[in-house]
């Protein structure tokens, strides 16, 4: 039976070779392992030998051109056998086999073009450009506060759009720790957001206390804020959407005013009240210093103003500083800032009076308040009704939550303990 | 499930797994160096030869490899060795098996094979073992599909891990860092598993995610401790399953806190939390973060012996406070 | 008459029968088809990788694996086309591994190094010199503590014998007496590099004496000496006697793999081992002794040609794997991917 002769392969990425050199011509006689034909490729030549012995018929003996692998070049025959027509296949390799192609040898890959054109660079981390995204801003518009000009998500908090959105999205809600039992609920005030409670948090960390980022404040949402029941509505949306019910209720200055606000809207809701040097009080407020600490860029520029909120002004550290700085944002958050302080303080003014939120409450109500308060005075303390506890500290300025976080925290224990009592004696009656 | 709890140390919960998987399935034999009689290097093994016999608790000599293809061979015939490295640095000497047979041989066998062994490698610095004795090289293996790959923290989770990791049906290379050994928790008496692909939260916060594996996942908590008196709230996940990896809880926690820490000890480069970088840059996460991830993981250098170096080789508690600050821009 | 006088069966013939015999050449046959088969299969490029072939070996497959039971296990080399065979593996799912499909040994993830049917007993063909040696002690340890009657035989190269693996899985194998009988195929190169450039000893089997077991170095081209010698040493294992070290002087005729262009061994060299070929020896041997008739295998011969064949029609009309199968079979017991990516 004749036999082929074929350019095989013999390494594991050919696909093509060359004949380099024929050792026999048509009409030989071949035994077989002799040599028969040379081939070349890509690593080295390499003899094939004939499989069978014969007589060599129908090659070409033409060296040099580029064949694929498995090409038939001739064929060994037995005597008097003719060659196989072309085309003729013998053997179990033939015929339709598109189960067997080829194995096509890998590509080499082609090298990689030359970049394109460098843009302008635009630094925004992933949540700030989702963020603007949903909301429609524009980056580019907006300067960062972090390295190098980076947008942080914070800085959009702040951000002016257009169009009025006349309700905020869901206020920021921070549990600094979850216990059984009514929380204790911190409103912070102006400029600054609910981890400047941490200090009295961790005193009340056997309690169950949460704070609240004020719209345009912290990680909370942009909004318009005309007043404090506006300011209210927002946190008590929020309370309700955390399930929370019952409250033990803790306002600093602004956040003080927002506390006032709520006591309509939450009625037996709310277990005690304490207001740490509210706004609401009486018409003064150290308007100066609203506008100083808007108009500060720097820590520098910053501390002076930061000075007046201390009794002692040793306690300002540099922290405090360098996060005060960083909560009051970029330009356009202190312009939603200050739109907002217009809106509650205007001209410098404590325009709303919130005394009468005063009148009648049920449940025990303190005002704790630094005598060296030079933001808000203390004698707007003077005149209230006699339910209403109020706690003067000596030589503390406008943070006894900061300045005096350990006694402020027995207060705020002792709210707790003599709310019990009220509800108990309620109940009695 | 199991009953009581009371304290144990990791080691202990080890040998008390490896004790219990052996008198519930007889398929199950322990092997290494100097297990039997001696209580192995690191007196994990303690009597457990006396209560099951050498042949069930066999001392090999010192071949690693050959030690690793007997592992590999009687799995194949459904055994189910422990194959104890005496450091995880030997691991190098029996590479072959592991990643060229053990690995491999269900796959390269079209499913028609299964290797159930279970691999126990003591890992990590800070004895002072030096260069060749206080590797931590889960990534290497973390980088073959085949295997898996666990790391648990705690003596709880030893116990229960290594007993998922016997009845597995899979290769399973199981990290014990060293400094754990003595590390005592609750661990319940009795028959219990822990799943080997689940990464826990060991601390709940909203700020910063710190992932971190072994001894990193105690000194990440001691820094979170830290980091909330200063106000920062960290969360703490425990990978615990390097293959394979958790990247749910890990998507969930950087989704939730915007913010991600790596904390490891095996060389920073290509390390473990190289992958959960990119994995958390790649997943749903991505557009959640709000800072640059940051990885804390062994220098760049062997292991060195004095102990002021070994120590700043790795990442120590002050290290992961301080990446949590920068992360937060909270200036120092 | 005949003046010349018979020589005696080998005590091997006559313990295994004729029955026996017959099924021996027929199954050295199939391997040298076989063999032959598949390389012209990959001359065409049809086979993916490479191929080892052990074309000129087949008297120490079939010498060792006749005395073999369907419970005893093998493990095998890289060249291991004809062990497999010896151990009973098919032809046409060898094709289609080799040929990459879903109905081959491997479902076409192994391909030719790694040929293997665990249920079967052949632990697997392997693509690391030396790679099959720790597990045929680890397989023999398991056999021991299970308290089955059955051996390993542990098939390997010249070159391996150079591998720590192996020094290391003898000498464990000795330590705690296990029944696994080593088979060194002693083919004179390891790729390129022969035994007497990389060897410290003249003759393998001498490292025996340094684990503590049996060695002996006989004609692996005799399939009596061999299947004489294998019976000797699985029976000694079978009865826990421990291990033994055959060394099995033989020879390949084609080079390494494919690519070899044989630059390291002479054609003198090969010419004279090919004039030893195992089969023509056997036949004869078989022939003379009155054990088979020409015309048997005439008839056996044409029976083999006919499987090869069949097997490769088998081979082209299976069909290839699902690309979407890529990541099956890693684990027996995979995690869901959408928790894990």
């Amino acid at each position: 039976m004749a036999v082929e002769l074929i350019l095989p392969r013999v390494d594991m990425d050919m696909s093509e070779g060359k004949i380099a050199h024929w050792y026999v011509k048509n009409g030989d006689k071949v035994s077989k392992g002799q040599v028969v034909f040379e081939i070349e490729t890509d690593k080295a030549t390499m003899e094939i030998d004939a499989a069978v012995d014969g007589i060599v018929q129908g090659i070409d003996g033409v060296i040099g051109i580029t064949l694929p692998v498995g090409q038939i070049v001739g064929w060994i025959v037995q005597p008097d056998e003719a060659v196989p027509a072309a085309g003729a296949a013998a053997g179990p390799f033939h015929g339709a086999a598109e189960n067997l192609a080829p194995i096509a040898a890998p590509a080499t890959p082609a090298m990689p073009g030359a970049g394109g054109a460098s843009k302008q660079l635009l630094r925004a981390t992933p949540l700030a450009r989702s963020l603007a995204r949903e909301c429609g801003i524009d980056l580019a518009t907006m300067t960062g506060s972090g390295p190098e000009g980076r947008v942080l998500a914070s800085d959009l908090a702040g951000t002016t759009r257009t169009g009025d959105r006349a309700a905020a999205g869901a206020l920021n809600l921070h549990w600094f720790s979850r216990r059984e039992g009514a929380p204790i609920v911190l409103l912070h005030g102006f400029g600054t957001s609910q981890g400047s409670w941490r200090a009295l948090a961790d005193e009340l960390r056997d309690l169950p206390v949460l704070g609240i980022d004020l719209p345009n404040h912290g990680k909370s949402p942009r909004a318009t804020m005309r007043n404090f029941a506006a300011v209210a509505q927002a946190v008590l949306d929020r309370l309700d959407s955390e399930g929370v019910n019952e409250i033990h209720l803790v306002g600093h200055s602004m956040g003080g005013g927002t506390a006032l606000a709520l006591t309509g809207l939450l009625g037996s809701r709310l277990r005690s009240l304490t207001l740490v040097a509210p706004v609401g009080l009486g018409p003064e407020i150290n308007g100066a210093f609203i506008d100083g600490i808007l108009r500060a860029n720097s820590e520098a520029s910053l501390r002076p103003w930061l000075a007046q909120l201390f009794g002692d002004v040793s306690r300002l550290s540099g922290s405090f500083a360098a996060t005060a700085l960083q909560e009051l944002g970029n330009e356009d958050k202190r312009a939603v800032l200050a739109a907002m302080a217009a809106s509650l303080l205007p001209d410098g003014t404590q325009a709303e009076s919130l005394r009468g939120r005063l009148e009648g409450l049920v449940m025990p109500v303190k005002l704790v308040w630094g005598t060296l308060d030079r933001v808000l005075p203390i004698h707007q303390a003077s005149g209230l009704p006699g339910n209403v506890a109020l706690h003067a500290l000596p030589a503390i300025g406008h943070l006894p939550q900061i300045e005096a976080a350990a006694l402020v925290a027995s207060l705020v224990r002792q709210q707790l303990g003599a709310s019990a009592w009220v509800l108990s004696s309620l109940h009695n009656t | 499930m199991a009953d009581a709890v009371r304290e144990l140390t990791y080691s202990q919960a080890i040998q008390e797994a490896l004790g219990i998987a052996m008198e519930r399935d007889e398929r199950v034999f322990l092997m290494g160096e100097d297990i039997g009689v001696y209580g192995g290097a690191f007196q994990v093994t303690g009597d457990l030869v006396q209560r099951f016999g050498e042949e069930r608790v066999m001392d090999t000599p010192i071949s690693e490899l050959g030690g690793a293809g007997v592992a590999v061979g009687a799995a194949l015939m459904g055994r189910r060795p422990v194959y104890e490295f005496q450091f995880s640095d030997f691991a190098s000497l029996a590479m072959e098996q592991i990643v060229n047979q053990a690995a491999k041989m269900r796959f390269m066998l079209g499913g028609k094979a299964s290797v159930p062994l279970v691999m126990r490698f003591p890992s990590g610095s800070g004895t002072g073992a030096a260069a060749q004795h206080s590797q931590s090289l889960e990534a290497w293996f973390a980088h073959v599909p085949g295997l898996k790959v666990v790391q648990p923290s705690t003596p709880h989770d030893a116990k229960g891990m290594l007993l998922a990791a016997i009845e597995d049906p899979d290769p399973v290379m199981f990290f014990e860092h060293k400094l754990l050994y003595k590390m005592k928790g609750p661990v319940p008496e009795g028959y219990y598993t822990e799943p080997l692909h689940e990464a826990r939260v060991r601390r709940e916060g909203t700020d910063v995610t710190i992932a971190a594996t072994a001894i990193m996942v105690h000194r990440a908590l001691e820094a979170a401790e830290l980091l909330a008196a200063q106000g920062i709230s960290a969360e703490v996940v425990d990978l615990r399953s390097l293959r394979p990896l958790d990247h749910a809880t890990l998507i969930n926690s950087v989704s939730k806190t915007t913010r991600l820490i790596c904390v490891y000890e095996g060389t920073k480069q290509l390390g473990i939390g190289a992958e959960v970088s990119a994995m958390i840059a790649e997943s749903a996460a991505f557009d959640r973060l709000d800072a640059p991830i940051i990885r804390l993981g062994g220098a760049d250098c062997p292991l060195p012996y004095n102990p002021e170096l070994e120590k700043a080789a790795v990442p120590q508690v002050p290290d992961i406070v301080s990446a949590a600050r920068r992360s937060l821009l909270v200036r120092a | 008459m005949n003046a010349v006088l018979k020589p005696a069966a080998p005590e091997a013939y006559t313990r295994l029968g004729k029955a026996t015999l017959h099924k021996a050449l027929r199954q050295m046959v199939l391997i040298r088809r076989f063999e032959e088969g598949a390389e012209q299969a990959y001359m065409r490029g049809l086979v993916h990788g490479t191929m080892h072939l052990s074309i000129g070996q087949e008297a120490s497959a079939v010498g060792v694996g006749i005395n073999l039971g369907a419970q005893d296990c093998i493990t095998s080399t890289h060249r291991g086309h004809g062990h497999c065979i010896a151990k009973g593996a098919e032809p046409k799912y060898m094709f289609a591994e080799f040929f990459g499909k879903d109905t081959g040994y491997c479902r076409g993830r192994g391909g030719s190094m790694h040929i293997a049917d665990v249920a079967g007993g052949n632990l697997g063909a392997n693509g690391i010199v030396g790679g099959g040696i720790p597990i045929a002690v680890g397989a023999a340890l398991a056999l021991k503590q299970m308290k089955k009657p059955n051996v390993v035989v542990c098939f390997f190269g010249d070159g391996a014998n150079n591998e720590g693996a192996f020094h290391e899985g003898l000498n464990m194998a000795a330590i705690w007496k296990l029944p696994v009988v080593f088979v060194c195929e002693n083919n004179k190169y390891g790729m390129s590099t022969s035994t007497e450039r990389s060897t410290a000893v003249k003759k393998i089997a001498t490292r025996a004496l340094a684990y503590d077991m049996p060695g002996l170095t006989i004609d692996g081209n005799s399939f009596a000496d061999v299947a004489e010698a294998a019976h000797t040493a699985i029976e000694r294992a079978r009865a826990g006697g421990g291990p033994t070290l055959i060394e099995c002087l033989t020879y390949r005729h084609r080079g390494h793999s494919k690519s070899d262009r044989n630059r390291y061994r002479t054609k003198e060299e090969i010419e004279s081992w090919v004039e030893r070929d195992p089969i023509e020896l056997f036949q004869q041997d078989l022939l003379r002794h009155g054990m088979i008739e020409q015309n048997e295998v005439d008839e056996l011969v044409k029976s083999v040609e006919k499987e090869i064949e069949d097997s490769i029609e088998f081979a082209k009309d299976s069909p290839a794997p699902d690309i979407a199968s890529l990541t099956d079979f890693v684990y027996a017991s995979p995690v869901a991917e959408a928790a894990h990516g």
